[in-house]
């Protein structure tokens, strides 16, 4: 499929933004869509989704979140969206559900937002970013623009959970395999954990910090027996948790020190030769995983 | 149901379709990361509210302690989306004061608070108001972890607002 010069917009969320605390897997992603020759457009002046808190306190309220962004999307005559955040990608999906389901729930967001009403609503499509490298940019295109393939590099693929659940429609629920097909085409080695989709607790790392702890501490022991010497992320809340959970766990897990977590996108932009800068990794770390390639490629 | 606090949960999609689809398997209890730290399993809450214990369903910390991960909804035979029942369950408990001293409730608040204000999030902006409210000295134990999200430049506090909030309210 030729995707090259196709428009999405672009819908960052809190977390993915210039301000957010996963701000560089948004730089990193935008970079790598660029590299491949694609144009995204920011929703102008967009809305938190809501994820799934907003709508414990209100429920109503929290359908018009997604219904802003959507009809806005509409607006601007890109209604296929490019999200990166999973709790972004459920709660927006769960929106745009209700309203092509035809629900009670449409009736309100219609009443609201005219556009969402109209038959234009039916080309909308939330697309994941992972979702949109491998199944339309695909295999030879993503190849093809590699300048430095991570040779023998053993990396683990974390998704978390709301990527794939409970809407699945692009991959398996609890065994998805796109991100290590990614993997395999930058020249990296994946390694499997059974635990790859297991919760990394959310926000409950805020209010039940040692049950959290507990749960990461064995996601983290399934990928060290594996030996992964990466563990790359698609989630910014998943990202933040495990960085934390590493702290806070020091000794209770024999994780290297030197282990990076980093987002997939920041690993696939290294092997496009994407400088590091752009894509926010650390000079430590970028050495580091530059190290372990060389050395194995040598081997 | 036959149980006098009916009027406790929401009558909703979600609620229903446990009711009236649960073969009390056990597959969402077995397969919740954070089973071991509920008072009752997934599987019991159903059945109490099936059964008309609305006031102890509401009151079980099990509810807060679903972080929506959907692995019981992807799993359960019976196609019943266990996570969206929890969440009408935190819905009808917020509703009616069932926070049972739990954090979550405050930090769902706090949330919500940004986004009425801001229509938009600041997840450290969060994390401080939500300690400040719960446990202050939290703070502190925060700060190397602060320190390391400085250095990677990945933290700051600024947050804007949407143009128009009323374009999110009702």
């Amino acid at each position: 499929m030729d995707t090259s010069g196709k428009a999405l917009s672009y819908y960052p969320g809190c977390s993915c933004s210039r301000n957010g605390i996963g701000r560089h897997y948004g730089f990193s992603s935008l970079a790598v869509l660029r590299a491949l020759g694609i144009t995204v457009s920011e929703i102008e002046d967009w809305n938190c989704c809501g994820s799934n808190l907003y709508r414990v306190v209100d429920e109503k309220g929290s359908y018009l979140l997604g219904a802003r962004n959507l009809a806005k999307a509409l607006e601007m005559n890109l209604p296929e969206i490019l999200i990166l955040c999973p709790a972004c990608f459920l709660s927006m999906n769960r929106t745009l559900t209700e309203i092509l389901a035809n629900t009670k729930v449409r009736n309100e967001i219609t009443k609201k937002y005219s556009i969402l009403g109209s038959p234009a609503s039916s080309r909308l499509r939330i697309r994941h970013v992972i979702d949109f490298l491998v199944n339309d940019i695909g295999e030879e295109a993503i190849k093809n623009r590699v300048k430095r393939r991570l040779e023998g590099l053993k990396i683990a693929a974390y998704y978390g959970c709301q990527i794939t659940r409970p809407y699945s429609y692009f991959d398996d629920p609890e065994f998805p395999t796109s991100l290590e097909k990614i993997i395999s085409w930058i020249g990296g080695q994946p390694v499997e954990s059974p635990l790859k989709t297991k919760c990394c607790g959310g926000m409950l790392m805020l209010t039940n910090e040692e049950e959290v702890l507990t749960v990461i501490e064995k996601i983290f022991n399934s990928y060290v027996r594996e030996g992964a010497e990466c563990i790359v992320t698609a989630c910014p809340l998943c990202h933040l948790n495990l960085e934390m959970a590493r702290t806070r766990l020091g000794k209770r897990i024999s994780v290297d020190k030197r282990l990076p977590i980093i987002y997939f996108t920041q690993l696939v932009g290294l092997s496009f030769g994407i400088g590091i800068d752009e894509l926010g990794i650390s000079k430590n770390i970028a050495e580091h995983l530059i190290e372990k390639m060389v050395l194995t490629a040598t081997v | 149901m036959v149980s006098q606090n009916n009027h406790l949960i929401e009558d909703s999609y979600a609620i229903r379709a446990a009711i009236e689809k649960c073969i009390q398997c056990g597959t969402c209890s077995a397969s919740c990361p954070l089973n071991n730290y509920m008072d009752y399993t997934p599987r019991q809450v159903v059945l109490m509210v099936r059964e008309g214990f609305i006031h102890e369903a509401l009151k079980t910390k099990t509810i807060w302690l679903c972080s929506t991960c959907y692995l019981c909804a992807v799993r359960c035979p019976a196609k019943i989306n266990i996570g969206e029942f929890m969440t009408a369950l935190k819905r009808s408990a917020l509703k009616n004061g069932y926070s049972n001293n739990q954090l979550y409730p405050k930090l769902m608040e706090t949330y919500a608070e940004y986004i009425n204000k801001y229509g938009r999030i600041s997840e450290p902006r969060l994390m401080i108001k939500f300690s400040l409210k719960t446990s202050p000295f939290k703070l502190l134990k925060m700060i190397p972890f602060s320190m390391k999200l400085l250095r990677e430049g990945t933290l700051s506090f600024s947050l804007e607002k949407i143009q128009n909030i009323e374009e999110i309210k009702i």
